[in-house]
């Protein structure tokens, strides 16, 4: 279990107020709410994006929102993906790999492990502004898990993807997370996203969870 | 504005469309024009006397002619508080607004300014330039070719600074203070910053000269290429620290990459406002002859046309100095690419 505590922010017009939040450190819990309840706040927040003086996330008896962002050893899936336009798809993987410099062979197998699970072995060679949403999609997930992150953030990772293809990517997303055993947050405000991956559900409005 | 053309809205209408859904830009670009303006002094040095002067002038004749330091400290804390006044209107209105948007919409497209800087004053000297023998004394001149040379080292040498800076600048960023004081800051006084080379003794020839007005042209350049095209990959750089990668790896990997355009771009400007530069000249090297100097004292003796032609070839150095700095982004793009291929 993870302990965020003192969540506060404020402006003009919406106040951000989680005195405590026990996030599980398995599986995957969903931040669920409608738009404008607070849920990028608080996954901005908690990523080290927003300043938020007062926060603590306590992880494995560390304070992850003390650490600098490269430190916290995070992997992320913005809702615009956020990929590196200007690299191949197999380069948005390795960046992460490079970056934390896991180059042992367990870390090239994991790679490949999930490269095969999402099927996305065929796209490695392409530039990433070629691929489709849903193929994008999968090697922005594939980034952010290659790197062996402790948590695993997803904000609305299924929104830009057309509806028919919504279902298969759900199915592929948690089994990959499962196999990778990370624990995630997965931030929506869709009913379905939940009901399909999420083992435990935090719903928040106006700011503020609900219990 | 296709929707407002198709239900037949008048000319009149369209129009107040447009100042409505531009009203922040013109509004950021009125105070950026401002900021420069307070604190230009070439052009008030030239056309104005000293009696009928602007603030940065009246500094020049305090600090340099009349060494009276306390009313130059006097005169140079006012204008920092315009100036001051004016940046915190400019951070804390539409800036944030157009920030908060996440898109900066600038409405013109800053590649197209040295095109039309050259075309504008151009014109003007051309007429001149056909007048054979106003070309003929110019180019017979003992000077001139010190003086071509020595415009275009500095044009360079101006760019590449600018350019080092800049490099520096995006390895640093993000970092919000250095972010907010680049915005803030509309450019730096020219005499203050002059005064501070010449205190510390580091004003012999171009070097000293192309550093200063690297830092001069630095707040603008940033402004005005790098900051809103480095706004849209931010969050790319949020992703890259969030995976674990430092300054340097994120510099070479990220941001270089998808702003070298935009880089040589500023240097290249850099280059070409530095071909038109002699008031720096004046302050730190005055042995030093450029074209912009043998201009100005062609104009003191009253020979117009030559200056002009001066200015001609000045403007057209400063293109050329500036077309080499595309060349150089171009050659190592391609040669990056086909690397990658």
């Amino acid at each position: 279990m993870s302990l965020v505590k003192n969540l506060y922010r404020k402006w003009d017009d919406f106040s951000l107020e989680i005195p405590h939040w026990e996030i599980p450190d398995e599986g995957i819990s969903a931040l669920w709410g409608p738009s404008g309840a607070g849920k990028t706040s608080v996954f901005r927040s908690l990523l080290g994006l927003e300043p938020c003086p007062t926060l603590q996330w306590i992880f494995h008896g560390q304070d992850i929102a003390k650490l600098p962002l490269a430190k916290k050893n995070l992997g992320v899936v913005f809702q615009s993906l956020e990929l590196f336009p200007h690299l191949t798809a197999e380069e948005n993987i390795l960046f992460p790999m490079q970056a934390r410099k896991l180059n042992s062979e367990h870390s090239f197998q994991l790679k490949n492990t999930i490269v095969n699970e999402l099927q996305i072995t065929k796209l490695l060679s392409k530039m990433v502004h070629k691929l489709s949403g849903g193929e994008q999609q999968r090697v922005a997930i594939a980034r952010a898990l290659v790197g062996q992150p402790q948590f695993l953030f997803l904000d609305e990772p299924f929104s830009s993807i057309d509806e028919d293809l919504k279902k298969e990517a759900r199915s592929l997303v948690a089994k990959v997370i499962q196999l990778t055993k990370t624990p995630t947050l997965l931030i929506t405000h869709d009913q379905r996203d939940v009901d399909a991956l999420a083992s435990h559900v935090f719903q928040i409005r106006n700011g503020k969870l609900l219990l | 504005m296709e929707l407002a053309a198709i239900e037949s809205a008048s000319r009149w209408r369209l129009f107040w469309i447009i100042i409505r859904y531009l009203k922040n830009d013109l509004f950021l670009l009125s105070l950026t024009i401002f900021s420069v303006c307070m604190t230009s002094f070439s052009i008030p040095l030239v056309l104005g006397h000293f009696e009928q002067n602007t603030l940065e002038v009246l500094l020049y004749q305090k600090l340099i002619l009349e060494n009276n330091l306390s009313q130059s400290a006097i005169i140079f804390l006012l204008q920092l508080l315009v100036v001051g006044v004016f940046s915190f209107f400019f951070l804390q209105f539409p800036l944030q607004k157009v920030a908060k948007k996440q898109h900066l919409t600038l409405g013109w497209k800053p590649a197209l300014l040295p095109l039309i800087t050259l075309y504008a004053w151009a014109f003007f000297p051309l007429i001149f330039l056909v007048r054979s023998h106003s070309l003929q004394q110019v180019l017979a001149l003992p000077e001139l070719r010190r003086a071509l040379q020595n415009t275009f080292h500095l044009s360079l040498l101006t760019g590449a600074f600018s350019l080092a800076l800049l490099l520096l600048v995006i390895f640093y960023l993000p970092q919000r203070k250095l972010e907010r004081l680049l915005l803030s800051l509309g450019s730096p006084s020219t005499t203050a910053l002059g005064f501070l080379f010449i205190l510390f003794q580091f004003r012999q020839g171009l070097l000293p000269v192309a550093l200063c007005l690297a830092l001069l042209h630095l707040p603008t350049l940033f402004r005005m290429y790098l900051w809103p095209q480095w706004h849209q990959i931010l969050q790319q750089i949020y992703v890259a620290q969030l995976q674990g990668a430092h300054r340097g790896f994120i510099w070479s990997y990220i941001s270089l990459p998808q702003l070298s355009k935009e880089l040589f771009r500023a240097a290249g400007i850099s280059a070409l406002w530095a071909s038109g530069e002699f008031a720096l000249l004046l302050l730190l090297s005055p042995q030093t002859p450029t074209l912009n100097v043998l201009a100005q004292q062609l104009l003191g003796s009253y020979r117009l046309d030559q200056s002009l032609v001066i200015t001609v070839f000045s403007l057209a150095l400063g293109g050329g100095v500036w077309f080499l700095f595309q060349l150089v982004e171009y050659v190592t793009r391609q040669k990056s690419l086909s690397k990658m291929g």
